[in-house]
């Protein structure tokens, strides 16, 4: 009896994994996909080895960008409104409530969570803005061993695969317009 | 342990022999009756098959880890499912053949393939929200599992991936508990205390049957983690620099306090057979470092001024004291010897945090460790002076009957 239950778990392990894999799938074909810009940052993780850190252009959200004035926690979620701009999409709008958040025809929904509530982004003139920075869960692009450093200085874009709810998928990294690696 | 009673008894037969307590063809009677154990062959087969799995498992997952983007999704997918399974399988195979601590070993493949399955997926797919949540996945599908075998390896590992989980969500500053604790770091060593107090008795429900070994293993992982996080707490007397909380009380945390208040009472009915004023002693320890926890949240809540703080420091002080020596009485009294070694450990690493943290006042860490050295060693005069009493009550009890 109990050695049937047992077998009766192994399957449920292999059926999850499965049935994820399955899921996932199904999520990434039905989602819309769209490019976005990024810069890279760095390398490794023990289970899943190298990959490239990813840093997105509304990684970084000024509080101006809110809707109305927000003092977001760590933890938050935050619903964030992208539109594409020559070629990329980008920031057009951020709310801690779906509801508050302007939409603007053609616009698409990213959900993410607040990872600090404010940092300061230093800017190439010196100033120090705040901003809070907010994580999707698609800052990690896994990568074959010793690829995980992209030639820098240049242009680094990213394809999502966004589901009606806001869920990214990071499909594919282009460098200069070509996929990475 | 059993080959160090036979030498014992080996040369107590000698002494009896020669005594005339018994006759030399008796004397080698009772030597014989307890034949050279086979335990010290026995442990290392166990250790190697747990270090051999291990091993097996990290060697899959780097390759894993390696990323062969020649290789189809669903073939990856297919290898470490197939893999698991086989080991799962193997793992019972050599169970029912009669060696069931390899066959522990290699189910802990199969656990850990679970868990590289996990990661696989998430590789894939690009999946780097938290880690915590994969963590999740992989002890709660294990978990059922290991119990419905039984297998104390996969159990064990089980728990092992639920305190990752805990201490992953502790950290993640975008998860449920972990968001409540980044705004202060005194609540992170509180979150961890608390599940130190649930993983302690949880140890205990195992008992002394066929669990033994897991009602071992959570009882340690439960102490070190509840003393554990109690040291960096000890260092609050020092006024230390509050950052500022977001004024929101917590809800998460005091759950976890709950659930640790209701573990350490039902802990009362699991713990070895005594008297009830016995038992309640040691709940009541348990008790004072939970109050201690809820005292230090409300604090940390309300924005308590810095004498709160510095008194909770010092009360940090005599809970680390009190627990470990609970720790060395108690574990004397039940024959719990693992309590009583990370008993004298925690009083250990206290004296010398201790000394560090009040070095540069020479006399006055002198004054400190001269009063405890004092207390210590009255204390171990009392407890002789009284064991010697009992014995002689008892052994007076013994000849009145």
């Amino acid at each position: 009896m109990r050695r049937r239950l047992f077998l009766l778990f192994i399957a449920l392990h292999a059926l999850v994994l499965v049935g994820w894999v399955v899921s996932l799938e199904w999520a990434v074909a039905r989602g819309a996909t769209i490019r976005v810009a990024v810069a890279q940052r760095d390398p490794r993780d023990l289970l899943r080895g190298d990959y490239v850190w990813l840093q997105f252009a509304f990684s970084e959200i000024p509080p101006s960008a809110f809707a109305a004035p927000a003092r977001p926690n760590a933890g938050d979620r935050v619903w964030v409104a992208l539109a594409p701009h020559e070629g990329v999409w980008e920031l057009t709008g951020a709310s801690l409530t779906r509801e508050a958040l302007p939409l603007t025809p053609g616009a698409r929904i990213l959900v993410g969570r607040v990872d600090y509530p404010l940092v300061q982004v230093p800017e190439p003139t010196g100033g120090r803005p705040q901003a809070v920075h907010v994580v999707y869960g698609i800052e990690r692009y896994y990568v074959p061993e010793g690829k995980g450093t992209p030639p820098r200085g240049q242009k680094l874009e990213a394809e999502l695969a966004l589901t009606a709810d806001g869920r990214p998928f990071l499909r594919r990294l282009f460098v200069d317009g070509r996929p990475y690696p | 342990m059993a080959d160090r009673f036979r030498t014992r008894l080996r040369a107590e037969v000698t002494r009896w022999v020669r005594d005339g307590l018994v006759t030399s063809e008796q004397g080698e009677r009772i030597v014989a009756r307890y034949p050279a154990s086979t335990a010290w062959f026995a442990r290392p087969i166990a250790l190697f098959s747990l270090i051999g799995g291990a091993f097996i498992a990290a060697a899959v997952a780097l390759v894993i880890a390696h990323n062969w983007q020649e290789l189809h999704r669903w073939v990856k997918l297919g290898g470490v499912v197939a893999l698991m399974i086989g080991a799962y399988a193997g793992g019972l195979v050599v169970r029912d053949r009669g060696y069931p601590k390899l066959g522990d070993g290699v189910l802990l493949i199969g656990g850990g393939l679970l868990l590289i399955g996990i990661g696989l997926v998430s590789q894939i797919y690009n999946l780097s929200g938290r880690p915590a949540d994969a963590l999740l996945l992989w002890w709660v599908l294990l978990l059922p599992a290991a119990y419905a075998l039984p297998s104390l390896a996969l159990v064990m590992l089980g728990y092992t991936g639920a305190f990752a989980w805990y201490w992953t969500l502790t950290f993640d500053r975008t998860s449920w508990l972990g968001s409540e604790l980044a705004p202060n770091w005194i609540l992170v060593p509180v979150a961890l205390a608390a599940a130190g107090l649930l993983l302690f008795p949880l140890g205990l429900v195992h008992g002394d049957g066929r669990y033994r070994s897991v009602r071992r293993f959570l009882e340690q992982l439960g102490l070190a983690t509840l003393v554990g996080s109690l040291y960096p707490l000890s260092f609050l007397w020092r006024d230390l620099s509050m950052p500022d909380t977001t004024g929101r009380w917590p809800v998460a945390l005091p759950v976890v306090l709950v659930f640790a208040f209701v573990a350490v009472t039902a802990a009362s009915y699991w713990l070895p057979r005594d008297t009830p004023a016995v038992r309640a002693g040691l709940v009541a320890v348990l008790l004072a470092v939970l109050v201690y926890l809820v005292a230090l949240t409300g604090a940390v809540s309300a924005r308590a001024p810095g004498v709160i703080f510095r008194a909770l420091g010092f009360a940090d002080w005599a809970l680390i004291f009190a627990a470990s020596l609970s720790l060395i009485l108690y574990g004397a009294r039940w024959g719990r010897n693992a309590w009583v070694n990370w008993g004298i450990v925690f009083l250990g690493i206290h004296a010398l945090a201790r000394y560090l943290d009040l070095f540069g006042t020479m006399l006055q860490t002198s004054l400190l460790f001269f009063v405890t050295g004092a207390f210590v060693l009255l204390l171990g005069w009392a407890l002789e002076w009284l064991r010697r009493r009992m014995t002689a009550q008892a052994a007076v009890r013994r000849e009145s009957a």
